[in-house]
């Protein structure tokens, strides 16, 4: 057994198997017609080790194979060759159902419970006492931003930024070992964004691992440690974010409070070692930005919850 | 061994379905059951139904049965309060089974094409937990509903006969009244219109002729009226004997004859009267015919009684079917009238007499022979008194506890269909029946004081005998026909012992109960087709599994089918008709095959009961529940085995 340091923070990194949050050999699923011919080939031999307390990016464009592969994970579909594990244990069972958490792409829920009625279900299924569900289900409900008046209403009423909170919180009702975010992002606001991946690297930061799946690649290049990207249901690449994104040959050289004339003289500095040197200020994204003004309009600093319909 | 595989076919199947699922296949399953996680998805489940407002549709039903129970045209209050139970409990019976039957049909398809099954596969719920769970769910939708249901129905219908109980007081203040609706009406206001009551029915109907000064234990029948059947088993080493292959069989009749004793004399010139009997041969069950009169040897199965050693022979190939049956029935038919015939404990007997080789065998009957009246068009005829002949029909109870003795006295019903003479044309629809009681524990006949009931054509009449008459629960009841001119027709279950008295609700619950029952079956089936079906060919399938059985029974599809269809569809072309004939049949015998191996829904038909006023004995209960568990459980299990091996990502 190989046990590597990672370069983030509370990363497992390991060979073994059963050491990985998620391991997955030659993963591979074909889609019959109804004779049972092969249809689609969904996804190819995937080789797959994601390490125990990092965040991981699933990417790929629509139909590579990331929501296959999260649905074998889960257990929903079964792979047609292969192997795939979870903290070691064959995947689907109910014992590793018990230690994770999923959050679907578009919040599959019983639209007519309503928030506090969807968590107490599913604590239900969970086995957990009443009275652990009576302290944890408005702990779960402030952390995702639902406040008292939207716990009330049924899910049928609710946006799209709710669903996906309150989905959220089913997902971490179990206080899971495992959270698997299909597209969190999706129909959230900025702010939601904002809070979603605020919470991942809390979530990470709590030594949990998080598979995210998504299309919005500047969520997964902000809080993931690893990804892999799919295309056509094979790995097109796995790595560390920074690694990949490292682009070796240009360097960066970050300064504050400098006059033209001290840029100036430091063009000059760099080009006497016969780089070509561009200087300029930089800027900041518009998620930053958004996020900036409705601060300063609201006063506020902290998360803020939704209500809104 | 093999006879008793067969006959526990169905448990054995649905044992080993139930063993393989949950011992075998998913013990792991099995061992982590959760009450809690079942009850928490019945109750979605549950919740589901009620806010796609599924008990609206109950109103909808309550609102049809006062329709039609306004519209509806009956005789007199009984039949209107009897008409209205049916209403309500048709109205019930079709909502909660066809609300079961989409509910469970359309659930797992729905949350599978919703994707809501994938946020409950991924927690620690096992498939079984889910399949239990919604069963459980289903379970508790039809309770409501039915809950919904009877709590209207018990309402409807006390209202209802409080109104026409107060028409028939009405009623009664007329005096024009007819006497017999007059005794039927003040039944009714006496006991009330919604009652509930254990009817006890005699196990065996006899009659015999009815002249006294016979010696004892050789009781008569009348000849032209009455007949016997004596029942043979046939020995099994006789069957395959082959000394006895092409053995003379023969039927040696003991059967004293006398002349009925005020017969009117013959006309003159007519030939003096004979005793004659005819004999045939019936089924163990003495319904079906197997060997006619004319398939005797000498071909008219009749023999004269007043000759020495009075015998009838069959044809060995005749006999060597029947003993391949291993029992049969020889029924006596005394045809001259002018006499009365003596049946003895052994009035027949079969002597097998063999070519070469081998002793001469006599068989005797298996069981004391049974005496009946001839069958007419309402069951066996019994006769009014005449000619010095009294005929006596014998209803006789067994074991028949009584609980309802009021002011000393018993109530009994009974229900007989009348066959008027052709002679005396002014003869009334109504005629008189002399009943009196036999204790068979202590042989006490209380004759002396005889009840008189007037009964009407196929209209329940009510009686009360003394309490001490039938307090031995063993006894025989003993029926006259007072009306001369007048033939009645009875069955064995046409008089009632009513043993027992509940209230009507209590009845209504136990006919819910079963409902409820029957509910269950339907959803359990249509959620198994839906593991592995679309929702609308799920609710198909469902429907021909829970008709399949009683279709096939009510259609009649026996072996003529084929000929008749080929007769319609082919006309003169023989080829063609045999083709037809041949295809139809073997059609309509797998049909029938699968048919068999189908739930029987009969089990659960308790409407014509509570509307006639029956109790419900518990012992009925039994039934509808093994029908439930031979079905329901390893249907339950399958669910789970397909579901288990379903993707339930769409």
């Amino acid at each position: 057994m190989t046990v590597e340091t990672s370069p983030s923070l509370g990363v497992v990194e390991s060979t073994n198997p059963s050491d990985a949050a998620v391991y997955t050999r030659d993963l591979t699923k074909v889609y019959t017609d109804f004779w049972g011919r092969p249809k689609v080939r969904a996804l190819d031999s995937l080789d797959l080790t994601i390490h125990r307390g990092e965040v991981f990016g699933l990417l790929g464009p629509n139909g590579s194979g990331k929501s296959t592969t999260i649905k074998l994970l889960l257990g929903l579909i079964f792979p047609t060759r292969g192997e795939a594990m979870i903290m070691g244990q064959r995947c689907g069972t109910t014992e590793i159902n018990a230690r994770i958490g999923f959050l679907p792409e578009e919040s599959y829920l019983y639209r007519f419970l309503n928030g506090e009625e969807t968590l107490y279900f599913y604590g239900r299924l969970f086995k957990i006492p009443h009275r652990d569900l009576k302290k944890r289900v408005p702990l779960l409900l402030d952390t995702v931003g639902l406040d008292a008046k939207a716990r009330k209403r049924k899910l049928r009423e609710y946006s799209k930024g709710m669903a996906r909170r309150i989905g959220l919180a089913q997902a971490l009702i179990n206080d899971p070992d495992l959270i698997l975010l299909d597209e969190p992002t999706t129909g959230l606001d900025p702010i939601g964004t904002r809070e979603m991946k605020d919470l991942i690297v809390s979530l990470k930061n709590q030594g949990k691992t998080v598979i995210l799946c998504s299309h919005l690649l500047a969520d997964v290049q902000d809080v993931c440690d690893r990804i892999t990207i799919l295309f056509r249901g094979k790995r097109q690449t796995l790595g560390h974010v920074k690694d990949l994104l490292q682009v070796k040959d240009i360097t960066q050289v970050e300064a504050h409070g400098l006059t033209p004339q001290q840029i100036e003289e430091l063009r000059q500095y760099v080009q006497r070692f016969g780089a070509a040197a561009q200087i300029t200020h930089p800027t900041s994204t518009l998620e930053d930005l958004f996020i900036k003004i409705v601060r300063e309009n609201t006063g506020e600093s902290g998360s803020y919850t939704s209500s809104d319909a | 061994m093999a006879d008793f595989f067969f006959n526990y076919l169905p448990f054995v199947i649905a044992g080993a379905v139930v063993v393989f699922g949950l011992f075998l296949y998913g013990l792991r399953d099995t061992l982590r059951l959760s009450p809690g996680r079942i009850w928490a998805i019945g109750g979605v489940c549950f919740r589901d139904a009620i806010r796609r407002k599924v008990l609206w549709v109950t109103p909808l039903a309550m609102l049809a049965v006062i329709i039609v129970s306004l519209l509806q045209k009956p005789v007199d209050q009984p039949d209107a309060i009897r008409q209205t139970i049916k209403f309500c409990f048709f109205a019930s019976a079709l909502v909660v089974t066809i609300i079961a039957l989409i509910t469970a049909a359309t659930n797992l398809p729905r949350e599978i094409e919703s994707r809501v099954i994938y946020t409950i596969v991924t927690k620690p719920v096992t498939r079984l937990e889910i399949v239990l769970g919604k069963v459980v769910g289903f379970a508790r939708v039809s309770a409501a509903m039915l809950l919904i249901m009877g709590v209207f129905t018990l309402g409807y219908l006390e209202m209802r006969a409080w109104f026409l109980g107060r028409q028939i007081t009405q009623t009664l203040q007329s005096p024009q009244l007819d006497p017999a609706q007059r005794a039927w009406l003040q039944h009714f206001e006496a006991q009330g219109l919604l009652y509930s009551q254990t009817i006890h029915r005699p196990i065996r109907l006899m009659q015999y002729a009815g002249v006294s000064g016979l010696s004892d234990g050789k009781l008569a029948i009348l000849g032209g009226a009455q007949d016997a059947i004596v029942k043979f088993d046939f020995p099994p080493e006789l069957v395959n004997d082959p000394a006895y292959k092409d053995a003379t069989y023969r039927l040696v009749f003991k059967v004293p004859t006398r002349p009925v004793p005020q017969a009117p004399a013959p006309a003159a010139g007519a030939p003096a009267p004979v005793p004659e009997l005819q004999a045939l041969i019936l089924d163990l069950n003495a319904e079906r015919t197997l060997v006619q009169p004319q398939q005797f040897v000498g071909g008219t199965g009749t023999v004269r009684l007043d000759e020495p050693n009075p015998s009838l022979e069959i044809p060995p190939a005749t006999m060597q079917q029947l003993a391949k049956l291993g029992s049969f029935n020889i029924q006596l038919l005394p045809t001259s009238s002018s006499f009365l015939y003596q049946i003895p404990d052994e009035p027949v007997t079969v002597q097998v007499l063999p070519v070469k080789g081998g002793q001469p065998v006599e068989l005797l009957p298996a069981a004391k022979p049974q005496t009946r009246g001839s069958v007419g068009r309402f069951g066996q005829q019994l006769r009014s008194s005449e000619s010095g002949v009294d005929p006596i029909a014998i209803f006789r109870f067994l074991e028949a506890p009584v609980k309802t003795a009021r002011e000393g006295r018993v109530p009994f019903e009974i229900r007989v269909g009348l066959e008027r003479s052709g002679a005396d044309a002014d003869t009334e629809d109504k005629t008189t029946l002399q009943i009196t009681v036999r204790d068979r524990v202590s042989g006490t006949y209380h004759k002396n004081d005889p009840v008189l009931v007037n009964v009407e054509n196929r209209r329940t009449a009510f009686f009360t005998v003394p309490a001490e008459w039938v307090s031995s629960a063993d006894f025989d009841v003993i029926v006259k026909n007072r009306s001369i001119g007048n033939t009645i027709g009875m069955v064995p279950s046409s008089l009632q012992l009513v043993a027992d008295r509940e209230p009507f609700a209590f009845n209504l619950f136990k006919g819910l109960l079963v409902l409820w029952l029957f509910a269950m079956l339907v959803a359990i089936i249509a959620f198994f087709c839906s593991t592995f079906l679309s929702w609308p060919i799920a609710v198909m399938l469902s429907l021909l599994i829970i008709l399949g059985r009683w279709a096939a029974m009510n259609l009649e599809l026996g072996s003529g089918f084929g000929a008749q269809v080929a007769t319609d569809v082919a006309g003169n072309n023989p080829g063609l008709a045999r083709v037809v004939s041949g295809s139809v049949d073997a059609l309509t015998g797998a049909f029938t095959i699968v048919a068999s191996v189908l739930p029987d829904i009969g089990a659960f038909g308790v409407t014509e009961q509570i509307e006639r006023g029956a109790t419900i004995s518990l012992t009925q209960m039994v039934p509808p529940i093994i029908v439930l568990l031979v079905f329901g459980l390893p249907l339950t299990v399958l669910a789970y085995v397909f579901l288990r091996n379903k993707e339930v990502a769409p």
